[in-house]
């Protein structure tokens, strides 16, 4: 009896022993098989995946890796053959039917691929995640219209709509069929409100794809009509600013506000954006309506202070004020100042209702700036400023107003005052180094209106040195005028005088004292800048044919005179926007070009060459 | 002989002194040599004719003095001479002498330039059409269709650049698989190819390639840069054989793929071996690598002289101010010498090494010319980088070799010299 146990015992071991180094030995190879596949070595690595299936065709693993070689190495029958083998044993497993109709697909036989993958649906109608599955398998064929048919199916027999939707719609859009993708998006909309952001970030990603916008607007309008669903109107609003049209946009939130009655929150947001864009009416419409309707909201103060920011900005416009710089001077004043009247009084009204606010000190210092530039009124752009000064050292306004207390100074002729002024910006806490250089050049021009000429210098060279400002030509140009005629210190300060008084845009007397120099002979550098000068005091004086006159002469000096490349500049700038004469300015710029090869000013000239000739309405 | 001379000479100078002379001068006290390209091939399409002096002050152009044209070239900042006749002659005599390696080409009829591009391409993502636009050579937009529906044989010129012909989407798999760029370039040529019934987008840029060649045989002049060099010639030399990996076309690619190549196809390049990893950013051994190049500091590439009067051709394509040019990277950056077919001609390389960067032939009755890199004032131009403005580099000589190109076309075919 012992002996027959013992006996059976060992037989027993024995028997899971060998079984066991079969199973390890058979994994082994499976290893093999997978270093060959790895290597590149597919014939290899097909012969150990067939073995190893034969012997263990019902593993997983092996059945993979053995339909894996076989694709790899297109032998796509063999593959076929597999799968079907062992559809036999599981005709239901969805895996391997969406296999079976990938091989086929790759095989070229797509329509029996799809006869597979409907024949699979069909076994499962209503369970959603079979449709996934087998799409799924499309796609990675890449086969997007059947992919798109079958979450289209998915969709349909699913209560859960909103992820198939947003699946089909990222194929669409990959696709480029935006109206198809838009209607998915807004379906999920109509569905589900609280989901306008997830499709506003789907739709930014493809947007500005040509025809992509146009598109997309023309089916949320669609859906915007037939629903009545703020959020189509809030995704419409932003594709009209994505596409600017901002009157479109504005109607738009003009709707959200009506619906939504928010007290002018999304009307806020729409002003914001359109006041930064530069679109003023809308931004003005947007404010006004936010301030009138909703007195008490929130967002009233902000409106407020953007309404009368639009208006100046809209004012400028209409005064072409940015048109007036290519002017070396000017009076800067605006031609119809009462444009500024209705700005003003919104400014007033704002700082009447918040006073001793931040909204009305930068109420206050905006007032300031526009007496000062635009309606040339010193004393009351003064008054204004100095409220600035006073109410608060910290206030982003302050270190401005010093700055513009100081040149209002310097326009009265009281040098010591504006000194106190510029000094007064370098102790406030808030200065930054570029305000600190434009105080060390404002100081070094006093010096030099002054006559101390030596102090003017020493200024400058900390100005000279930083090439990131504006004014460093400035700088430099004084200090080199400085330099080569501070030996005629009469005359040079006969300048000084003349250059006070063209920043105190006293041009007329300016003009008498640039004519003297110009004309003394016995001058020279002094002698030719103030040519120039006269020129550009005439020019500011706005008499265009004089102007011409002047400086066609210094143009004709051409080597005699060392200004008389800027001269021919200015000439050729007076004929294209004093003038608006196309043709003498372009003959002007090439005269620039020609006579002066090596002038500062070729690719200025060039460049209005080009945009001259580029302009369909000059005719030429 | 002496009178025959003369008398040539002497009818030479009664046409010349009709007519004084614009020179462009293109040594380095030229101010921009790029745009002078654009006012010589535009002269020439507004009915002027003009003379490339080669190997003259860095290859200058002589044309008629007009006040119009010395005007455009104030406008544009293209330093020129106005000549008297006399002076003229003086130079063409120089020129045609028989002890100056120098020639004068006649310039006829500006070429019609196509430049193989997909829809919305932005021109700074190529060399060559930032070239063009700087220098205002008109040129048009092709690509699949046009080329498929036979429009090739309307243009005398034609440029690829950066494209991938293999199908492989210029092999920016691992890096870029994600990125949305890369899948909007996938369906934009899958959609493509679906439209014109192809299953692959590889199967449909080997009929590109194949019908590029034929135009090329006709008598077309192709230029390529970057990847669409060694790429070309790859889909070519592939022809009959799957090389894509599945990502790039759903299936796998031919086993057998390198055997199956077919070198007989290919314009320029033979015996290379197929970078067949999907994952790696390289289509084969064509092109150098990174660490072959070594620094940035010590990447230049020499340009061969060749005779004017003998070679006219690579003369032509080689006329810069100066000899050695800085190197540029690229998808493909230069090619490995022992590649390349003994019927190429090598116009530049890595002296002391068996880098080639610039490398022209003949095919049929027409020409190819491959230049390898991206954009050759930035030397190493990733995805996502921002432009190059060229007002900046208004004298770059690695950008005068590909203005070369499209100038060389215009050249009217003498009789070889023997």
């Amino acid at each position: 009896m012992n002996y027959k146990v013992v006996i059976f015992i060992f037989f027993v071991f024995g028997f899971i022993s060998a079984l066991r180094a079969q199973t390890g030995d058979i994994y082994n190879r499976f290893r093999l098989g997978q270093s060959y596949e790895q290597a590149g070595d597919y014939q290899k690595a097909r012969s150990i995946y067939e073995d190893i299936y034969r012997q263990q065709p019902d593993n997983p693993q092996f059945f993979e890796a053995l339909n894996r070689i076989y694709v790899q190495l297109k032998e796509y029958d063999a593959s076929i053959g597999i799968i079907e083998h062992r559809l036999k044993a599981v005709p239901q497993d969805i895996n391997l039917l969406g296999m079976l109709g990938a091989t086929y697909y790759l095989k070229g036989n797509e329509p029996k691929a799809y006869e597979i993958w409907d024949d699979a649906l069909k076994a499962f109608p209503d369970k959603p995640m079979v449709y996934r599955v087998i799409a799924n398998y499309a796609i990675e064929r890449r086969a997007f219209d059947k992919a798109v048919e079958i979450l289209q199916k998915a969709k349909d027999q699913s209560n859960d709509s909103f992820s198939f939707s947003l699946d089909i719609a990222n194929i669409y859009a990959m696709l480029m069929k935006y109206k198809e993708a838009a209607e998915e998006l807004a379906m999920i909309l109509a569905k589900d409100p609280t989901q306008l952001s997830l499709v506003q970030s789907r739709l930014s990603a493809y947007i500005n794809k040509p025809d992509a916008q146009q598109q997309t607007i023309q089916i949320m309008e669609q859906w915007a009509k037939k629903n009545d669903n703020v959020n189509f109107y809030l995704l419409l609003g932003w594709l009209y600013m994505e596409g600017d049209n901002y009157q479109k946009a504005y109607d738009t939130y003009l709707k959200i506000d009506e619906m939504t009655k928010s007290t002018g929150s999304e009307l806020y947001n729409f002003a914001e954006r359109a006041l930064k864009d530069g679109h003023f009416e809308e931004a003005s419409g947007a404010y006004k309506k936010i301030f009138t309707s909703y007195p008490n909201s929130p967002f009233s103060p902000g409106a407020k202070i953007g309404y009368a920011k639009t208006l100046e900005s809209a004012a400028d416009k209409r005064n072409n004020i940015e048109a007036l710089n290519w002017k070396p001077y000017s009076s800067g004043k605006a031609e119809n100042t009462n444009d500024y009247l209705d700005v003003i009084k919104a400014y007033e009204d704002l700082i009447k209702q918040y006073d001793g606010l931040e909204i009305a000190n930068e109420a206050t210092f905006r007032i300031g700036i526009i007496k000062l530039d635009r309606l040339n009124d010193s004393k009351g752009a003064e008054e204004a400023l100095k409220k600035v000064v006073d109410y608060s050292r910290i206030s982003p306004f302050t270190v401005p107003a010093f700055s513009k207390l100081a040149e209002i100074s310097i326009i009265r002729g009281d040098l010591a005052r504006a000194l106190d002024y510029l000094d007064n910006t370098l102790e406030n806490p808030r200065v930054s180094s570029s305000d600190k250089n434009l105080v060390s050049f404002m100081k070094a021009k006093i010096q030099f209106w002054n006559g101390n000429f030596s102090g003017a210098n020493e200024l400058l060279e900390t100005v000279e040195t930083n090439f990131n400002e504006n004014y460093t030509n400035d700088a430099i140009e004084l200090s080199l005028l400085i330099n080569t005629t501070k030996s005629d210190s009469l005359s040079l300060s006969q300048f000084a005088e003349a250059d006070l008084m063209a920043f105190q845009k006293k041009f007329a007397a300016a003009a008498d004292i640039y004519s003297k120099l110009s004309k003394n002979e016995n001058l020279l550098t002094i002698r030719d800048l103030s040519a120039l000068r006269y020129a550009e005091m005439i020019l500011a004086l706005n008499d265009l044919p004089n102007t011409v006159n002047l400086l066609t002469e210094i143009s004709n000096q051409s080597e005699k005179n060392i200004y008389a490349d800027k001269a021919v500049l200015l000439l050729a700038e007076v004929y294209q926007f004093g003038l608006k004469d196309a043709a003498k300015a372009i003959d002007s710029y090439e005269k620039l070009l020609a006579k002066f090869p090596n002038s500062l000013y070729l690719d200025e000239a060039r460049e209005n060459i080009n945009e001259l000739k580029n302009n369909p309405s000059n005719n030429l | 002989m002496k009178y025959i001379i003369f008398f040539i000479l002497l009818v030479f100078t009664t046409i010349l002194s009709a007519q004084s002379k614009l020179l462009i001068y293109m040594d380095l006290q030229q101010t921009d040599h790029l745009k002078a390209y654009g006012i010589t091939f535009n002269a020439l399409r507004n009915g002027a004719k003009a003379d490339w002096l080669l190997n003259y002050r860095g290859g200058s152009f002589m044309l008629d003095f007009t006040d119009a044209l010395a005007n455009t070239c104030r406008i544009k900042g293209v330093a020129f001479d106005e000549l008297s006749a006399s002076q003229a002659v003086d130079i063409y005599r120089l020129v045609q002498s028989e002890d100056q390696n120098m020639e004068v080409m006649h310039l006829e009829k500006a070429p019609k330039i196509a430049v193989y591009v997909p829809p919305g391409f932005k021109p700074w993502d190529d060399a060559v059409t930032l070239a063009l636009e700087y220098a205002e050579v008109p040129y048009e937009k092709i690509w699949v269709d046009q080329i498929l529906k036979g429009e090739l044989q309307k243009y005398d010129w034609l440029h690829l650049h950066h494209e991938d012909f293999t199908g492989q989407y210029g092999k920016f798999y691992a890096s870029f698989s994600g990125a949305q760029w890369y899948i909007d370039q996938q369906m934009l040529y899958e959609n493509e190819a679906k439209k014109l019934g192809y299953r692959k987008v590889s199967e449909m840029e080997k009929d590109v390639v194949k019908t590029i060649k034929n135009y090329v045989s006709q008598g077309g002049f192709l230029f390529a840069m970057c990847s669409a060099t060694d790429s070309y010639d790859i889909a070519l030399a592939a022809d009959n054989v799957d090389i894509c990996d599945k990502m790039y076309d759903g299936d796998a690619p031919d086993p057998d793929a390198q055997k199956k190549l077919d070198f007989t196809k290919t314009l320029a390049f033979e015996n290379f071996t197929l970078e067949m990893n999907p994952y790696v950013y390289e289509y084969s051994n064509i092109d150098v690598q990174l660490q072959e190049i070594g620094s940035a500091q010590n990447d230049y590439f020499t340009l061969f002289e060749f005779s004017a009067k003998y070679d006219p051709v690579p003369t032509m394509l080689t006329q810069d101010h100066v000899n050695v040019v800085h190197g540029f990277m690229g998808q493909t950056t230069m090619f490995h010498k022992n590649l390349i077919k003994k019927s190429v001609i090598i116009l530049a390389e890595r002296q002391g090494t068996d880098q080639v960067k610039y490398i022209h032939g003949n095919y049929g009755r027409g020409t190819f010319t491959f230049y390898g890199g991206h954009d050759p004032e930035d030397y190493q131009h990733m995805v996502g980088s921002p432009p190059t403005d060229l007002s900046l580099y208004k004298n770059s000589p690695g950008y005068r070799l590909i203005l070369n190109n499209i100038l060389f076309p215009a050249a009217q075919k003498k009789k070889q010299k023997t």
